[in-house]
């Protein structure tokens, strides 16, 4: 199973000095507590503030799960809903707590996933001590397990009241139900419903480079780093280096990190990036008229997805080449059900019914299809569920690529006139933007959305493939920033050439890493990030790196005066007709 | 009578997309075409089969066919029981109840006779008694003329208004109600074979090539069984544009010559078609003398295939299912039985003259397809659309 | 409170028939603490029920023209009207074989019930199984099962082998459910649940440690561990409440002894059997002894007394009425069916608890094996869901879901109803895409 649990014992052994430090350090809150900074300023309380940060996404919780556990421990459940903020699931987890129902889904999940550890098909693989006797509580077994599981599942190790709490929770459930094993089940999901699990805890120091200055302490920064670039919790190697101070020099920081980037659990959080930063959880309300568009199903709406991600992916870490390629790959991956939307032959020698397979493709040089501007998710997300809309996605364009602003619309607009598709006077959408666009009050957004999404014209509401509209041939001439360009190719080059798209990136990423918006004073880092960037080839790998072995990445926000985004205010909801 | 040429074969399973915007293909590379030889191919997946019928008011003077559960008080009768006992029987029939039910049911499976023996109605039908059911009596049926000859048999094709017209299996089941349809309407056992086959059979291809398919002239017209199922989207409808493989099996690959004049598809030389079929009722769809008459558009195909069916082939299609069929989808398959000897008019047995088929004719639409061979190709400078 | 009313209460019920006589008085009757209920406020547990109906509707006539929230019902629903802000209609769903032989009326109704299309004995527990596994868990039957056809044909299994056959007789039922092994709900005695004791040990540990945790952190943090401390809060006094000897059941009560109809295929005996049904099953319900109900309709041999024109041959062998668009025939056996399913919720309606009805704690999903039984088709297959199991979705909604598989209907019931999944069904036919139009 190669499980971290497997593999735990000599951490422990390791680390079991280590916790009365920890105690000892000054505990500051990162993104939030600046008035609590202030009140213990006062000397009334003390310093010793635990910080509750991110809590974790779905896809985190998961593998940790499976990364402690073993893929065969199934997870069920809902989780609650996430919050976009300043353009990131990622940023939004920082601001989010647990709902009732939710807390139900968490424990019931804890539950069943404990019960599964401590049946008779696991126990003895994923629990390395036996009770004297199965009917009676068994401290010493009892112990050593949830401190081994606890430290993985806490990413860092209990504190001896923790842990003697969960000892006495497990010895009591045994006690009543005279199972050794379902009295540790119930304390080990005692602590999958934790705080302390399902929030990123993280701790402050005292930075012992800037005087006067706070930073993550040694596990907190472990885990901020695990998560940046694996998407889970500490493995044991990170945990022991943050335990032995492998993670107080540079140079111990940087052998991690070189270790971690090599690692094929980079992907993981690639994916998770990207799928944040192009809000594909959007995908999950995502409405299509199949009557208009017959080929869509949700099954198509799962792969078009994926073969965003995986174009990305092959870019981004298979190839290591160049972010802006993105933008205008021929290179792509296909299942049998995307082949048909592009109208292409797909052939794969697999029995009828059998899962979805993938494919690569390269689009031919001469072909519209470059970039995943291109591809059905960018084109189908970005429109409305019967119709196309040059607005929805010049407007993406701009946020989701580029991160501009773009204002929300005025009230009281008619859209009558745009939502009239078959209007035989304006027959192209074209027609029709131009003549929505008189009314002055539109005309200046309109001016900054229509001419990027008119050139993806081409591509209709679901990616299909369109020529005409209402008989009258589709022109697909646009602009970006003042570069003419034509169709979706046309756009992709002009995206792929455009400042913007690389230092959108990197202000995501490093939001993403940092879990929130990067402040001014943090300018000066992002900016020296965009250079190591461009001059490194725009190499997405060494971008991360470079970002997981900065100092700025676990330092503390110490001014509540600099807490200022630089970066724009969240996002509107979308409204009802064009924009 | 197939396959004369492999690699001719071969290369007329290449879709047209594939030559308008070819592909570096490593596995179909050497089956390319020469630029010489270019030929514009289109190539569509059927989504709808049906036997076509023209039911039209009035075209059965003798009635309608009763549904099984009225027609089992003539088998009854036929087997020599008197009026007080059939009337029983079927009251128990009626009451269901596993033991009743599983009396009477297996009564009407026995009902052929050899001497005294009861013998499996449905294998032996010759054995049962004929109930001497109703058929058609009308001027129209879509369909062919076979057999070049007007007679008193012949139909007038609706559409076309030929003369000569044969389709004496549409005269034989057309006073059946789960037979019974026009172009637009699917007789309802149809409807339930094609559900019941289409996500289960091999969908069936036909790829069509000529210079220019937008202009009149002569076309090769090439049917395929194919290794892959239908596949549907969201609204049930079958997906175009989707890839099938072609079976490599040569018994489903045939090829006619054909022409397109005015947008109407036909076989110019007709002969044998044999499609293998995989599901619960037809094992095989078989036509000798095969014409086609499709019209030809951006959306599909969509027309009759029609020719001379062997008789038994059709029956057991319909017989196999057993009484399930009987009960539900059919009349009397004995009955039957008898409707398709009496009206079978082809491929006469040399020595008996007893004929062996029946003049038929089928409803075929189909959307558009990319049909390639079964190698495993890399898809190297594609065009997509 | 009147005994009295108690005893008569299913009168006028069960086949009209007045029942007054000999009825065992329950221990509840007698005591006096029967305002617990009210007082802890303890909400009533969820009761789940599935409807199977052959035969599908016919196309064209069951779809409400608007999606989402006061839709009208079409022409063969409008039966179910009195229900419509209960009703959620499901529209668009599908059945995947995928070259998987068809075994018409059997494969559709393996995909409804169980997600899969199993090979022999292979298959997986029916939704209601598992989702009895945990609302069922400590009730005296994890479910019951009725028929009106007179067999004991089920869809409800653990698994392919394991199979909870159905009661053909209301009399039956009765017996099993209220006979001498009746256990009373409000009797003395109370033993708490050993595993809910130590469930609430652990998690009241946790719960202390985490106000400990709460008083040390920044303000901001503050606000969303206290939000946080609700919701873990919220379980545990749950916990405590299952721990308390729960309130009297207010509306339980011993019903009298069915008159039934012969169980067998005649429509009017199944349209009776059905009411009877239905009145013992709400009241097993009030009184505890299930939570968990199936009701398999044997649509497919029902047919009017005296004729032998049964449902399934109307659906074969009709023709499509040329004016109407539809069988006529057919359209009137739908219809009925849909009639019936209507008393029965009626029935569960008018059995009222507190301030609601039985109805309003249940959930029922409604299932079909083809949409066009003419000709066995797989596609637009109608689902349904009543109630909101005491409102644990939203209800009033129609919900378009083309070409999606059938099982996000039944992930999403189990979801709402507390089964840890987040997918079900198997290759197509599998999901983690739950309705999230309907979830509260």
């Amino acid at each position: 199973m190669g499980t971290q649990l497997m593999a735990s014992k000599k951490l422990r052994q390791n680390v079991s000095h280590v916790p009365g430090g920890l105690c000892l350090v000054v505990c500051l809150s990162v993104a939030g507590s600046l008035l609590a900074l202030a009140n213990n300023a006062g000397g009334t309380r003390g310093l010793s503030e635990e910080t509750f940060t991110r809590r974790l996404t779905p896809e985190q919780y998961k593998t940790i799960i499976a990364d402690v556990f073993g893929r065969d421990i199934k997870i069920g459940g809902r989780f609650d809903p996430g919050a976009r903020v300043d353009g990131l699931l990622e940023v939004g987890a920082g601001q989010v707590s647990v709902s009732p129902a939710g807390m139900e889904q968490y424990d019931s999940m804890a539950r069943s996933i404990a019960d599964q550890v401590a049946d008779e098909r696991h126990r003895d693989i994923l629990i390395h001590c036996k009770p004297k006797s199965v009917r009676e509580p068994g401290n010493a077994c009892a112990q050593q397990f949830l401190g081994e599981v606890g430290q993985l599942l806490y990413r860092r190790p209990l504190t001896a009241a923790e842990l003697k709490l969960q000892v006495a929770a497990a010895n009591e459930a045994t006690n009543i139900e005279q199972d050794f094993y379902t009295g540790l089940a119930l304390s080990l999901a005692g602590m999958l419903s934790q705080p302390q699990f399902l929030f990123r805890q993280e701790t402050l120091e005292p930075d012992p480079t800037r005087s006067g200055e706070f930073r993550l302490d040694a596990y907190s920064r472990a885990s901020r780093l695990s998560f940046f670039l694996w998407n889970s919790g500490p493995d044991r190697k990170l945990l022991t280096a943050a335990a032995n101070g492998g993670l107080d020099t540079q140079n111990g920081l940087s052998r991690q990190v070189e270790r971690m980037a090599a690692s094929p659990r980079l992907e993981a959080s690639v994916r998770a990036f990207f799928s944040d930063m192009f809000q594909f959880n959007k995908f999950e309300s995502l409405i299509k008229d199949t009557e208009i568009y017959p080929k869509y199903s949700s099954r198509v709406a799962q792969d078009a997805r994926e073969q965003t991600l995986k174009t990305v992916v092959d870019v981004l870490l298979t190839r290591r080449g160049d972010y802006r390629d993105i933008f205008t790959t021929k290179k792509t991956f296909l299942t049998k059900a995307l082949a048909s939307v592009y109208q292409v032959p797909f052939s794969m020698p697999v029995p009828n019914g059998s899962p979805d397979a993938w494919r690569p493709y390269n689009f031919a040089p001469q072909d519209p299809r470059a970039g995943i501007l291109t591809q059905v998710a960018f084109v189908s997300l970005h429109s409305h569920p019967g119709r196309s809309s040059p607005t929805l996605r010049g407007k993406a364009l701009r946020e989701v690529m580029l991160c501009q602003k773009v204002p929300s619309p005025p009230g009281d607009v008619d859209f009558t006139l745009l939502q009239n598709t078959s209007n035989q006077e304006y027959k192209t959408v074209r027609a029709r933007l131009t003549a929505h666009s008189t009314q002055p009050v539109c005309a200046g957004c309109h001016k900054i959305t229509d001419p990027i999404g008119l050139a993806l014209e081409n591509f209709n509401g679901a990616g299909g493939w369109q020529t005409l509209e209402n008989g009258a041939k589709i022109d697909v001439s646009g602009a970006l920033d003042g570069v003419e360009l034509d169709g979706g190719t046309g756009l992709g080059q002009a995206v792929h050439d455009n400042s913007a798209a690389t230092s959108c990136l990197v202000n995501r990423l490093a939001a993403y890493a940092l879990g929130r918006t990067p402040k001014k004073r943090e300018a000066s880092w992002v900016g020296s990030l965009g250079q190591v960037f461009a001059d490194n080839g725009y190499i997405l790998p060494v971008l991360m790196q470079k970002i997981a072995n900065s100092p700025e990445l676990y330092r503390a926000a110490t001014s509540e005066l600099e807490d200022v985004t630089m970066m724009v205010a969240p996002e509107q909801p979308r409204k009802e007709g064009e924009k | 009578m197939f396959m004369q040429n492999e690699t001719n074969v071969q290369l007329k399973l290449l879709d047209l997309r594939w030559l308008r915007h070819p592909i570096l293909a490593v596995g179909a590379a050497a089956l390319m075409v020469s630029p010489a030889d270019a030929l514009e191919t289109r190539s569509y997946v059927v989504e709808w089969f049906s036997q076509s019928s023209y039911s039209q008011d009035g075209d059965c003077p003798g009635g309608i066919n009763p549904p099984t559960r009225i027609q089992y008080y003539e088998s009854f009768a036929l087997l020599g029981k008197d009026p007080d006992e059939v009337n029983e029987l079927m009251e128990i029939y009626a009451e269901g109840g596993e033991h009743a039910r599983a009396n009477v049911t297996n009564q009407m499976r026995m009902r052929g006779r050899i001497g005294e023996e009861p013998v499996n109605g449905f294998v032996h039908p010759w054995t049962v008694a004929d109930p001497e059911l109703t058929s058609v009596v009308g001027d129209y049926a879509f369909g062919f003329d076979l057999d070049g000859k007007v007679t008193e048999n012949s139909f007038i094709d609706p559409q076309t208004q030929e003369s000569g017209i044969d389709n004496q299996l549409f005269r034989a089941m057309g006073c059946i109600e789960q037979f019974r349809g026009t172009f637009d309407y699917r007789p309802t056992f149809w409807a339930f074979i094609w559900g019941s086959m289409k996500e289960t059979t091999p969908a069936w291809l036909i790829s069509v090539s000529g210079e220019d398919l937008n202009e009149d002239g002569p076309v090769t017209i090439t049917f395929d069984r194919a290794m892959e199922h239908l596949i549907f989207g969201p609204t049930g409808a079958v997906v175009p544009d989707m890839t099938y493989r072609a079976d490599p099996d040569p018994r489903s690959h045939h090829l006619f010559d054909g022409q397109i004049e005015g947008g109407v598809l036909s076989i110019t030389k007709s002969g044998e078609l044999r499609m293998i079929l995989d599901t619960l009722s037809f094992p095989e769809f078989a036509l000798s003398n095969t014409h086609l008459r499709m019209a030809i558009t951006a959306e599909g195909l969509n027309g009759i295939v029609g020719g001379y069916q062997p008789v038994w082939d059709y029956y057991f299609g319909i017989a196999n299912g057993g009484l399930a069929y009987e009960n539900m989808i059919i009349n009397d398959a004995a009955g039957i039985y008898y409707l398709l000897r009496q009206n079978a008019d082809g491929n006469p047995d040399p020595e008996t003259g007893e004929y062996a088929s029946i003049s038929s004719a089928y409803r075929i639409d189909a959307v558009p397809a990319f049909v390639v061979p079964p190698e495993n190709p890399v898809y190297h400078d594609v065009s997509s659309r | 409170m009147n005994p009295f009313n108690r005893r008569t209460v299913l009168r006028g019920m069960l086949g009209g028939t007045a029942v007054t006589v000999g009825l065992p008085l329950l221990d509840c009757f007698l005591n006096t603490n029967g305002d617990a209920l009210a007082a802890t406020g303890a909400p009533l547990p969820p009761i789940f029920g599935t409807w199977f109906q052959h035969l599908g509707l016919n196309p064209g006539m069951w779809v409400p023209e608007t999606v989402g929230p006061n839709y009208k019902n079409n022409i063969q629903l409008e039966v179910l009207n009195p229900f419509i802000d209960r009703l959620n209609i499901y529209s668009g769903l599908k059945y995947f074989i995928e070259g998987k032989p068809l075994e018409t009326h059997t494969t559709g109704s393996q995909i409804a019930t169980t997600g899969e299309i199993p090979f022999g004995t292979k298959g997986g527990p029916s939704i209601d199984s598992s989702i009895a596994s945990v609302i069922g868990r400590r009730t005296r039957f994890r479910s019951l099962e009725v028929t009106f056809g007179g067999t004991r044909k089920t869809y409800s299994q653990q698994s392919g082998t394991s199979r909870n056959p159905s009661e053909p007789s209301p009399m039956a039922l009765y017996k099993r459910v209220f006979g001498p092994d009746f256990k009373d709900p409000n009797a003395e005695e109370f033993t708490p649940d050993p595993h809910t004791m130590a469930r609430q040990s652990v998690l009241s540990a946790v719960t202390d440690h985490i106000k400990g945790v709460i008083n040390r952190v920044g303000a901001n943090d503050r606000a969303r561990l206290d939000e946080y401390f609700t919701s873990i809060r919220q379980i545990e006094q749950q916990l405590v409440l299952e721990l308390e000897r729960p309130a009297p059941l207010e509306a339980c009560s011993i019903p009298g002894q069915p008159a039934e109809a012969p169980p067998g295929t005649i429509l009017e005996d199944a349209a009776t059997n059905c009411k009877l049904f239905a009145g013992l099953l709400s009241y097993a319900a009030a009184c505890g002894q299930t939570q968990v109900f199936n009701v398999y309709v044997d649509s497919m041999q029902m047919r009017e007394a005296g004729s032998s024109y049964i449902w399934h041959a109307a659906t074969h062998e009709e023709s499509i009425d040329e004016e109407l668009g539809y069988q006529k025939g057919v359209f009137a056996f739908n219809t009925w069916g849909n009639m019936i399913f209507a008393e029965f919720l009626q029935t569960l309606d008018g059995v009222r608890e507190g301030s609601g009805t039985v109805l309003d704690r249940t959930l029922i999903l409604w299932l079909t094996d083809h949409s066009d039984a003419r000709v066995h088709g797989l596609e637009k297959v109608p689902v349904m869901t009543v109630g909101s199991g005491g409102g644990r979705i939203k209800t009033g909604i129609h919900v378009s879901a083309p070409g999606d598989p059938v099982t996000r209907v039944g992930l999403t019931v189990q979801q709402a109803l507390g089964v840890p999944i987040n997918h079900w069904g198997v290759d197509s036919n599998g999901t983690s895409n739950t309705i999230t139009d309907v979830m509260v």
